[in-house]
């Protein structure tokens, strides 16, 4: 190096990062995945179309083994602390990657059946995944800008997808409207929060932060308030819900099963991390905030829920209900007690194997020639057996039915919540997944009682069904067997 | 405690009360005479020409799609140029992977018929 440029450059040599790559595994897994899958496009006339879900697939699952080997793994925070695999982190990875695995298996159908561009679809839904992969990884605030942006921007597309239908239209404007509204507000929470404390990393913003008694306080709420909100949009938290509804109901039923879960877990992920770590030390200012947040959440999903005619839009609103349930065992945390946090990462897993599962049945009532509205899956017991009893497993499984592995998931969230000392909490919240059970009945006993309205036509979806059979499975199969996975998330939650 | 959250809603009045305030001012004081060259599309005199709501091409998009993936190339190239005798095999193989990427969008857009018009 010529002494001409030292003067300007500065002689200090570069220091080059040294990322762990085995740390992003996943996520390099995905990308490959996904860039191959549209460089079939490019080779197109000598690739046929079959390959595209198997590379998606094939990319999925090696993404999932790659967490799988790390779990034992002490934590790693590489790419100069912008990243963090440990076993929170892998506890999410793992629940975004099954996600998009149960979504591969019951989109295939729609796709070929419909004619929408399949390359484009999976390349956009493995984005997601790694968005929301990225957003639970994420130990810094660009990070996860960047995550829940990698995370959104597919799902938005992804609403679109359906691109001749109205209805599909108008959701993924909305949504996108409204997803931008909210990237803006969490944006300038980050803003604020790099504002005031000068730092962008967690642990350095916790060292300034503290335990909210030092300087700029008022500052610091405002960050984490705005934090709060932004993310809320992504959890569909209620009154940041608004595009909740539309979007779930317009968007093609596949994307909606898929997005209605690995954005939510995505995005509590991000929420969880920058709560408990970055503003760890304020958790008496946000507490409060969030168990508001918590009541009138569940209040409103379980209480319009019930009014619905449309089962795909009455899922959309349990499914702002069960936010509600997830946000109770957040907003119960302290340092002391890590219980609530370690039953939102169960709830999350859980709920990725329920509401793929109901959300997933919506779809194949449509590619039997069904609809979604209440009439349509009357007496479905008698025209499809299996199909019934596994909708109703999934159901079940959203209402907590023992049994189910619904029902761990909440007792595991309302008990931390009475251990935190919030026992009226934990009681609202029982009362309130009561009230579930009153919507969440009614598809069943037409399933089961009424005779049917609607011819179903009888198409071959193989590979749908072994995607709907392996999440009711997994809805009852994890209800009696969850301990595995409760323990792993209790040391998600407890940082090991 | 919740208490503590009263500089914030401070914030949000002062916030709201400017914006209200400059308005409410800007009403009050400054002097309004309306005349016609005021009401037209241009102050500066120009008469404006056709509709209001024209079409544009929407294959436009993808012109500013693949203006993103060379202008983002070009970003990301400029910075490596100035440090590349230092970071060396490193940056080489940094930079070749980050141009295979934008390569495969770019036949990507060719193949989906992006050049055609």
């Amino acid at each position: 190096m010529g002494s001409l440029f030292t003067g300007a450059l500065g002689a200090a040599s570069v220091s080059l990062p040294q990322p762990n790559l085995l740390a992003i595994s996943p996520v390099i897994a995905l990308t490959v995945a996904a860039v191959l899958v549209l460089g079939c496009v490019i080779a197109r006339p000598l690739i046929r179309g079959v390959v595209y879900p198997v590379i998606a697939m094939a990319g999925l699952v090696a993404a999932l083994a790659l967490a799988l080997i790390q779990l034992g793994n002490r934590p790693v925070t590489t790419f100069s602390g912008n990243w963090r695999t440990d076993a929170f982190s892998l506890f999410f990875t793992i629940t975004v990657v099954i996600a998009g695995i149960l979504a591969v298996l019951i989109s295939d159908s729609w796709l070929t059946e419909n004619d929408v561009p399949q390359a484009e679809f999976y390349a956009v839904l493995l984005c997601s995944v790694i968005g929301a992969i990225v957003s639970a990884s994420a130990y810094n605030l660009i990070a996860l800008f960047v995550g829940i942006e990698l995370m959104s921007v597919p799902t938005y597309i992804l609403t679109g997808f359906a691109k001749h239908n109205r209805v599909s239209n108008e959701a993924a404007l909305k949504y996108s409207l409204l997803g931008g509204f909210s990237t803006a507000i969490l944006l300038y929470g980050l803003t604020w929060t790099y504002g005031v404390t000068g730092e962008t990393g967690y642990p350095a913003i916790r060292g300034f932060v503290g335990n909210g008694q030092g300087g700029f306080h008022a500052a610091v709420l405002l960050a984490s308030m705005l934090v709060i909100a932004g993310l809320g949009f992504k959890i569909a938290a209620v009154p940041f819900h608004m595009w909740t509804p539309d979007a779930y109901q317009g968007a093609p039923t596949v994307v909606t099963a898929f997005m209605s879960v690995s954005v939510k877990a995505g995005a509590f992920a991000a929420l969880v991390r920058i709560l408990t770590d970055a503003f760890g030390g304020i958790y008496r200012d946000w507490s409060p905030i969030l168990i508001v947040i918590a009541i009138v959440t569940m209040v409103l999903g379980n209480v319009v829920a019930i009014v619905q005619n449309d089962v795909k839009r009455m899922l959309a609103y349990s499914s702002i209900a069960h936010t509600g349930f997830m946000l109770v065992g957040l907003a119960t945390w302290n340092p002391g007690n890590a219980v609530g946090v370690s039953g939102v990462l169960f709830y999350a897993f859980a709920y990725t194997f329920m509401n793929l599962g109901a959300f997933g049945m919506l779809a194949w009532l449509e590619a039997h020639g069904a609809g979604t509205g209440i009439d349509d899956v009357n007496g479905l017991f008698s025209r499809a057996p299996l199909a019934a009893l596994g909708f109703s497993a999934c159901l079940l499984g959203l209402m907590g039915f023992p049994f189910t592995v619904g029902l761990p998931a909440k007792v595991f969230v309302f008990q931390a919540a009475a251990g935190g000392g919030y026992v009226w909490l934990a009681l609202l919240s029982l009362l309130l997944s009561a009230v579930g059970a009153v919507y969440y009945f009614r598809p069943m006993v037409r399933m089961f009682m009424h005779e049917p309205k609607v011819v179903l036509a009888s198409p071959r979806q193989t590979v749908m069904a072994v995607g709907l059979g392996v999440a009711a499975l997994g809805t009852v199969l994890l209800g009696v067997l969850f301990s595995p996975v409760f323990d792993l998330a209790q040391r998600a939650a407890t940082g090991g | 405690m919740p208490v503590s959250w009263w500089p914030i809603g401070l914030f949000f009045i002062i916030v709201a009360g400017f914006a209200a305030t400059s308005l409410a001012l800007s009403k009050l004081v400054a002097p309004s005479r309306h005349n016609e060259a005021k009401a037209e599309t241009y102050e500066s005199g120009i008469r404006p020409l056709g509709e209001a709501q024209q079409r544009s091409d929407i294959r436009y998009y993808t012109v500013a799609m693949l203006f993103v993936v060379f202008d983002v190339e070009a970003i990301f190239l400029y910075p490596w140029a100035v440090v590349y005798d230092r970071i060396g095999l490193y940056g080489l193989i940094e930079m070749v992977l980050f141009i295979v990427l934008l390569v495969g969008a770019y036949l990507y857009a060719w193949r989906r018929g992006a050049l055609d018009w």
